[in-house]
């Protein structure tokens, strides 16, 4: 019999404490390092966002929130909650740690590489931050970063800001190359014997496809930077047309501003569901495991997700509705955003009948799954309203957009995250955290994000256009949305620091949490099924796992437990791993 | 399995363990082969250089179709790059030395020899004399002295805008995305100088997987050249 010991190359066994936790090649600290970092930015872009709510209920009240900062404080946002939040968390983060433990893999295929990708992206977050400090500050041009407004002088960081998200962006792209091309040829070469493609659980599919959508996504975001950057230092006309600026004729002619907005929803709509589907995935896996029921219809659940990435290549334009592209293409674009509802609506349904008559378990992960069933429904049919071009054009660049995109893409996938954490926390710590503390963080949450994006809508079908510093008066806007803005600011006030409940009960947890059952949910899947709690470097011991089964063999008839480990051989029982 | 099987399964249908994983050992020893994963990083690379033909075609068509008979592309200000031999000639070499890469994977598999080492070597000196070449013409472009040579295109637009204070090869959009797609390609090759240097140091040092590492490294070659053709037959087309 094969086992490590025969042959230890695949795996980097580190000496020192720098070579095990720093310079680490394992996937499970890579993972931790990656969601760190990650949710450290998140803070900061959380932080941007509360002061964009001070400055909307209290318009003029901060001399600290000027116009140029207010947008500034936008696109920051914007760009850090999408790219260097979600994006690396979801993927980085849970990519890293669930893949290999999932499938039974000691690592990633490539560790060298993989370790490099979180140093990259760490690198790009270090980009992106130095260009708080540039002159000028950051650019002020929205998260979309249309030229020829970001490159123009008066757009808050038109000449050195502008460079610095760029080079941040492309940075990235390369730190996602590197982690992305590890997931997919990961599970692609690395599962154990007896896991099949279609044993797999949800959480491993969804961000498998999602890796797969961003290896084909985000070199147009790559493409659309260096050419920015282009036009930006060396005066080239790619984007830009020309301009006559206070009576000057600049130096650009004849460039295409549409062909950006191409570029970038090219990436821009896949990355929606790069983070959409990994939160898929995990749901179904949440909604599951504590249903105590098999995910129903798991093969449709697999081949939306499939089916979901593809159609998400061909609905970009419907995010240019009003951009001047030929009105044809929204005939199409409209037409392929409403065809992608069918798989989606697949999913959400599919998620419902698991919940059907199961042995529901409100525990606080699935109470986060349950509520992502709500905000997501919700995002998801103001999502319908916005695909339609008759409906868009009016709405806009309003707030409605807002609500709707923080709905669906914003709140969604966080509360998934947090649902997530709260699962995996105890495999990934062997602690559990404080039950109380956690319902509580989950109801404020829950209530508070519906508090802070439900008024949007409304205040956005009054006309109220996004990332106005202030309204002043003006004759369309009521009273009424002032108010509204004061209770949005108050209830994201409460959200806000409701958040530090979370953080106290993660990290008090850490130190004082009670030790863990190595598999406290009974889940089937096998990362629960490790001989230690936390996995130990090579995750299996001496011998890699063999599956006999799905994940997801929940509550079956005749069988002594509710559930069967996917390591469990047909009629027997799962033996340990001896460590 | 086929792919279309795999996905198909019933997994709740079928506990056990299939005949295919029966007949695998528990645990494939390592190091993992690194073709699948160069499979995918090409994949990107084609995502890479499809949208930048795309990006190419979309802003030479803005504005309106060309003006008959002058190559110039009304107000979108497109003049095309034209032939320089220069083009040609690092082509050829780009071409060579893939060539040079697959006698070198044929003499490797013969079993190590200095001709097979002496092949890398040359394989990998054309490539960095292909990117010499390609920093020899981006100089040409980008000098309006040239410009009888290239059929006077490239300093048109740059005369018609004096106030332009952008430099010759940045005013032509043609030319700068002659500039833009040569040197990510370019950087692409300059990526695979850097695999080449290590798999000619696992050459030297001699073991196991050599033919695989250079195998990898013509293919990735192959493809290079292939991108480079397809970038090229679009300067030359339009």
């Amino acid at each position: 019999m094969a086992t490590i010991a025969d042959d230890l190359r695949p795996l980097h066994h580190p000496k020192s404490w720098v070579g095990k936790y720093v310079w680490s090649q394992d996937h499970k600290i890579i993972a931790i390092q990656y969601a760190v970092t990650a949710i450290g930015v998140g803070i900061f872009a959380l932080v941007l966002s509360f002061i964009m709510r001070l400055q909307l209920a209290l318009p003029g009240q901060f001399q600290f929130i000027q116009p140029d900062n207010y947008l500034q404080f936008v696109t920051m946002h914007g760009m850090i909650m999408v790219v260097y939040l979600l994006t690396a968390l979801l993927l980085g983060g849970f990519g890293n740690y669930l893949i290999p433990l999932m499938i039974g893999a000691r690592d990633m295929v490539f560790p060298f590489v993989n370790m490099l990708s979180y140093w990259f992206y760490l690198l790009s977050v270090i980009v992106l931050f130095a260009g708080l400090f540039v002159p000028g500050g950051p650019t002020g041009g929205g998260w979309t970063l249309y030229p020829p407004q970001t490159i123009l002088e008066g757009t808050p960081g038109a000449s050195w800001g502008i460079l610095m998200m760029m080079a941040s962006l492309a940075i990235f792209v390369v730190a996602f190359t590197m982690g992305g091309l590890n997931y997919v040829t990961t599970v692609l070469q690395a599962r154990t014997k007896g896991m099949t493609l279609m044993r797999m659980p949800c959480s491993v599919w969804g961000i498998f496809v999602a890796s797969i959508m961003g290896l084909l996504a985000f070199p147009a975001l790559f493409v659309a930077a260096i050419m920015t950057v282009f036009d930006s230092i060396a005066g080239t006309s790619f984007f830009v047309p020309t301009i006559v600026s206070m009576g000057k004729t600049l130096g650009h002619a004849g460039g295409s501003p549409i062909l950006f907005q191409h570029l970038f929803w090219f990436f821009g709509h896949p990355e929606v569901y790069i983070v959409a589907l990994p939160a898929f995935g995990i749901v179904s896996d949440l909604i599951s495991v504590h249903a105590r029921k098999n995910l129903f219809g798991y093969r449709m659940m697999v081949w939306a997700i499939i089916i979901i990435g593809a159609l998400s290549f061909f609905v970009w334009a419907h995010h240019m509705y009003v951009s001047g592209m030929n009105p044809y293409f929204g005939f199409f674009f409209a037409t392929s955003t409403l065809i992608i509802a069918i798989p989606t609506a697949i999913k959400v349904y599919n998620w419902l009948l698991t919940l059907w008559r199961g042995n529901i378990h409100f525990h606080v992960p699935m109470l986060f799954a349950i509520a992502f069933l709500f905000t997501f429904i919700h995002g998801g049919l103001s999502g319908l309203f916005l695909g339609n071009v008759s409906v868009d054009v009016p709405l806009s660049d309003t707030f409605f957009v807002i609500g709707h995109f923080h709905m669906v893409m914003g709140v969604s996938p966080v509360l998934v995250i947090f649902g997530a954490i709260y699962h995996w926390y105890p495999k990934i710590t062997g602690r559990m955290w404080d039950e109380r503390l956690a319902r509580l963080h989950f109801w404020i949450t829950f209530i508070g994000a519906y508090a802070i994006f439900l008024p949007m809508h409304y205040i956005g079908m009054l006309g109220v256009p996004r990332r106005y510093y202030a309204l002043g008066e003006t004759v369309f806007i009521p009273q009424s949305v002032h108010y509204a803005n004061m209770g949005i600011t108050i209830a994201a006030g409460i959200v806000f620091a409701a958040q530090a409940l979370f953080f106290y009960n993660m990290i008090v947890s850490l130190f004082r949490g009670a030790k863990a059952d190595p598999n406290p949910w009974g889940a089937a899947s096998l990362e629960w099924q490790t001989a230690e709690t936390p996995p130990g470097h090579g995750n299996w011991g001496a011998t890699l796992p063999t599956v006999y089964r799905w994940a997801y063999d929940y509550s079956v008839p005749g069988a002594a437990r509710d559930f069967i480990p996917q390591n469990e051989a047909p009629g027997g029982t799962a033996e340990p791993h001896p460590s | 399995m086929s792919l279309f099987a795999a996905l198909t399964d019933k997994p709740w249908l079928s506990p056990g363990l299939g005949a295919e994983a029966r007949a695998r050992p528990d645990e494939r020893p390592g190091p993992w082969d690194k073709g699948i994963g160069l499979g995918l990083f090409l994949f990107v690379v084609t995502m890479l250089f499809v949208l930048l033909t795309a990006a190419y075609l979309m802003r030479m068509g803005a504005h309106g179709g060309a003006e008959a008979g002058s190559g110039s592309h009304g107000a979108s200000h497109w003049h095309a790059v034209g032939e320089p031999p220069l083009l040609w000639i690092n082509t050829a070499m780009l071409v060579a030395s893939s060539i040079v890469f697959h006698a070198a994977l044929t003499a490797t598999r013969a079993g190590p020899s200095l001709a097979s080492r002496a092949l890398l070597l040359v394989g990998g000196l054309l490539g960095i004399a292909f990117l010499a070449g390609q920093i020899a013409l981006w100089r040409i472009l980008d000098d309006c002295t040239h410009a009888l040579a290239l059929g006077d295109a490239a300093c048109a637009v740059r005369a018609a805008a004096p106030a332009s204070a952008a430099p010759v090869w940045a005013a032509n959009p043609a030319t700068a995305f002659f500039y833009l797609i040569s040197g990510l390609h370019g950087l692409h090759i300059l990526g695979g100088l850097a695999a080449w240097a290590l798999t000619g140091k696992r050459v030297l040092a001699g073991g196991a997987g050599i033919v695989r590492a250079v195998q990898l490294c013509a293919r990735y070659w192959d493809y290079m050249l292939l991108v480079w053709l397809v970038m090229m037959g679009l300067f030359v087309s339009t």
